[in-house]
């Protein structure tokens, strides 16, 4: 082929994902806009599991954004998927957490060494027809050397047996698949799957949140959960080098929950200043500044999912900007409360539901506290490394 | 003197005054005395999970 006809190619995919991410994204926000925004108080407020907008999100690709096409997704790119959850999240942030628990579950396959698992499960998570919880808050804070692992195995014959418990897992149920890892008697850590209906498996309610009650959060406990070797992620001898391959995705997959709640924010202060903007200039964080904040992080979340999936980004940038991503979120969903005034405190008003989510933002595992933590010591590593 | 010990992960309150009469750990319990197998009944870790709070 001349460099000619190369050039052509390569501009026809282009223009080809392009039209294909562009079509995604516009199917989204109709459903968003038909099937999620008419029952956002009722997930807020009554806890209700939107699982009929997740099948329907699912059928239209919405979890495949970033599985390669021979793979069973769309290969439309990390960057497409947070752009889907942002489309959720200008409405419900819950529920774009819930699509972040989905993707982040079939990324956690996709990048299995274990084709047994992958074959198993990734297109049925990915698809949406098996609906998928993360229960590794735990052991990502563990590693971090903020608290304990909860989750003990020791090995048996092919597989593992697991015992312990996790205090809220979301987007979880019988039917479901839930994603957890464990520390290993003889040493290390094993990452694994486990059906929510598995026997010595319970699921138990939790104490009532402040918000995202519609993610079908529960409790885990499990007493000697016995999981083949078919269903393992990574074993202790690959999980280190498993654990650093998926992390950034993990960290930058959350940033579209922040993203649509900024834009859901911006939109309160939009509708506020149709009435009162004449006293809202006196506060803070104006909407334009904030829009035009939210747009870089924004354009860095997509260079960096590029990154991400080329295997270049590093951790530090990564941890950076979802720091810089919930501080913004607080910051837009504080704004919109005062720019609302009195009535957006009615529970009726979307921004006193925005603020519970921004909240959640900057607490959900790595919280703003943790990835704060996290920076410190790979800033210190640097330069002691710098000065050795 | 009764103390207050907080469950790590969820920050459920096991108060020695007040026991858990409903979990079978009667109002006066010290935590010491509590068997080591017990679980937080909101969350299910273990007693090594708990905190004592200062007064």
């Amino acid at each position: 082929m001349t460099s000619h006809a190369s050039t052509q190619t390569s501009q026809n995919e282009n223009a080809s994902t392009a039209s294909a991410v562009k079509s995604l994204i516009e199917a989204v926000r109709a459903l968003v806009e038909s099937d999620l925004r008419p029952i956002t108080a009722e997930i807020d407020q009554q806890g209700r599991y939107p699982v009929e907008f997740l099948r329907k999100l699912a059928a239209l690709g919405g979890f495949a954004a970033a599985i390669p096409a021979q793979d069973g997704g769309s290969g439309l790119g990390l960057a497409t998927q947070i752009d889907v959850m942002t489309e959720v999240g200008r409405e419900c942030g819950s529920t774009a957490f819930l699509v972040w628990c989905q993707t982040t579950c079939a990324r956690y396959l996709l990048s299995s060494p274990n084709p047994a698992v992958r074959a198993r499960y990734l297109q049925a998570v990915s698809q949406g027809h098996i609906l998928a919880g993360t229960g590794m808050s735990n052991t990502v804070k563990h590693l971090a050397g903020i608290e304990n692992i909860h989750l003990k195995a020791r090995r048996e014959h092919d597989g593992y047996v697991i015992s312990g418990s996790l205090p809220w897992v979301s987007n979880i149920g019988e039917g479901h698949l839930i994603i957890v890892a464990a520390s290993v008697e003889d040493g290390g850590y094993v990452m694994l799957t486990v059906r929510g209906d598995a026997p010595g498996l319970s699921l138990r309610p939790c104490p009532e949140f402040a918000g995202l009650e519609g993610t079908q959060t529960l409790n885990i406990r499990m007493k000697d959960v016995h999981v083949p070797s078919d269903d393992v992620l990574a074993h202790p001898e690959q999980f280190a080098a498993y654990m650093a391959g998926i992390k950034p995705a993990f960290v930058l997959g959350q940033l579209g929950m922040g993203f649509g709640i900024v834009e859901g924010s911006l939109r309160t202060i939009r509708e506020s200043n149709v009435s009162t903007a004449h006293v809202n200039q006196f506060l803070d964080d104006q909407g334009e500044e904030l829009e035009h904040a939210a747009i870089a992080l924004r354009e860095n979340a997509h260079f960096l999912a590029e990154l991400t999936e080329q295997g270049k980004a590093t951790l530090l940038d990564v941890l950076r900007l979802r720091l810089a991503t919930s501080e913004l979120t607080l910051r837009a969903a504080n704004s919109a409360v005062l720019h609302a005034g009195a009535k957006g405190y009615l529970m009726r008003h979307p921004a006193q539901r925005r603020l519970r989510e921004a909240v959640f933002v900057a607490i959900v595992t790595p919280a703003l506290k943790h990835l704060r933590k996290e920076i410190h010591a790979l800033e210190q590593a640097a330069l002691e490394e710098e000065a050795a | 003197m009764s103390r207050q010990w907080m469950c790590g992960p969820c920050g459920l309150i096991y108060d020695e005054a007040v026991g858990m009469p409903e979990e079978g750990i009667p109002a006066g319990t010290r935590f010491e005395d509590i068997p080591d197998e017990w679980e937080c009944p909101d969350c299910g870790v273990t007693k090594a999970d708990f905190y004592l709070l200062p007064d």
